[in-house]
């Protein structure tokens, strides 16, 4: 076995370990080109749904300011785009980052806060989660 | 472990490496999300460092590089975040250390199945704290990890010189020395 400080980024035998693993991503890059896009928006905090809106039923966008665990606040917005964390107090910001939720599926989430903002939708119920 | 290097360096050249890691964790902060991905996924540069610190002095000062950085990371924002960061380091960690050292694997490997655990255990983390719909994220962390990882490893291949400059100063100067001499 070669000294760490000798090694190699690849080795010849793992060739088809690395391929495979590019074969793999590429198939699920394709396989989430195929998710449709998302009806329903729905807002849990601590896994317990607090609000549900159906997109397409919206004229225009309409904000929700909630608090989440820890005292977390956001402001949520929902569109017949998509929905998406308008704003967060907390520093991550990561959920307000996520930016506009379009597909079934997809979500932002809050850490911090517990919270979750989804998408369901589409032709399959399998989005369901609880 | 050879018995010629003491804790004390060897502790001191953890300490090296876990700011090495804050800092570059602070550098991928300030790139900006790539499109399409999670906002909160990383190149994963600050795994060079627990990369680096596993294959030089071995698992319990490579875990200590993954918790200064989770420390740092639950000070400065949050429980949350430092869970995240405990559990993905010390996932990554552990599997990133068993390839260095358990196989031959190549450095690219070695940054796959270091990135790859880091996600999933970060995966379990926010499923535990809120709820299944993380898991949608699955696909993108893995085609991520593959990509970030081949990245790390490579970056390491090239930023090893340099490392092993720092290495041979603070805890692995006499190890060295002593497989020339074997050697010769």
């Amino acid at each position: 076995m070669a000294e760490f400080k000798e090694r190699q980024v690849f080795t010849r035998r793992e060739l088809p370990v690395l391929a495979l693993l590019a074969l793999g991503a590429l198939g699920l890059l394709l396989w989430l080109r195929a998710v449709p896009s998302g009806r329903t928006a729905v807002l849990e905090v601590e896994g317990a749904e607090i609000a549900r809106r159906e997109l397409s039923a919206l004229s225009g966008p309409e904000s929700l300011k909630i608090t989440g665990a820890n005292g977390v606040e956001l402001e949520v917005e929902f569109s017949p785009e998509g929905a998406r964390v308008a704003s967060a107090a907390c520093p991550d910001k990561t959920c307000q980052r996520t930016g506009l939720l379009t597909k079934a599926g997809e979500c932002a989430v809050c850490l911090p806060g517990r919270v979750v903002l989804k998408l369901e939708g589409g032709d399959e119920p399998d989005a369901q989660t609880y | 472990m050879p018995k010629h290097t003491s804790p004390a360096r060897r502790a001191a050249l953890t300490g090296l490496l876990g700011a090495l890691a804050l800092a570059l964790s602070l550098v991928e902060n300030l790139l900006p999300p790539l499109p399409g991905m999670p906002p909160n996924a990383r190149l994963g540069l600050s795994n060079l460092a627990a990369m680096y610190t596993a294959g030089a002095l071995g698992l319990p000062w490579a875990l200590g590089v993954a918790g200064i950085k989770a420390g740092f990371g639950f000070l400065t924002r949050g429980v949350a975040a430092g869970l995240m960061s405990l559990s993905g380091g010390m996932v990554s960690t552990f599997l990133m250390w068993l390839l260095l050292k358990k196989t031959g694997s190549g450095l690219a490997l070695v940054g796959v199945s270091g990135a790859l655990g880091h996600n999933l255990a970060q995966l379990m983390v926010a499923w535990a704290l809120t709820s299944q719909a993380v898991l949608f994220y699955v696909p993108f962390l893995g085609i991520y990890g593959v990509l970030t990882g081949i990245l790390t490893g490579t970056v390491l291949k090239i930023t090893m010189p340099a490392l092993e400059r720092v290495g041979k100063y603070w805890g692995r100067g006499k190890v060295q020395e002593q497989e020339k001499t074997k050697g010769s």
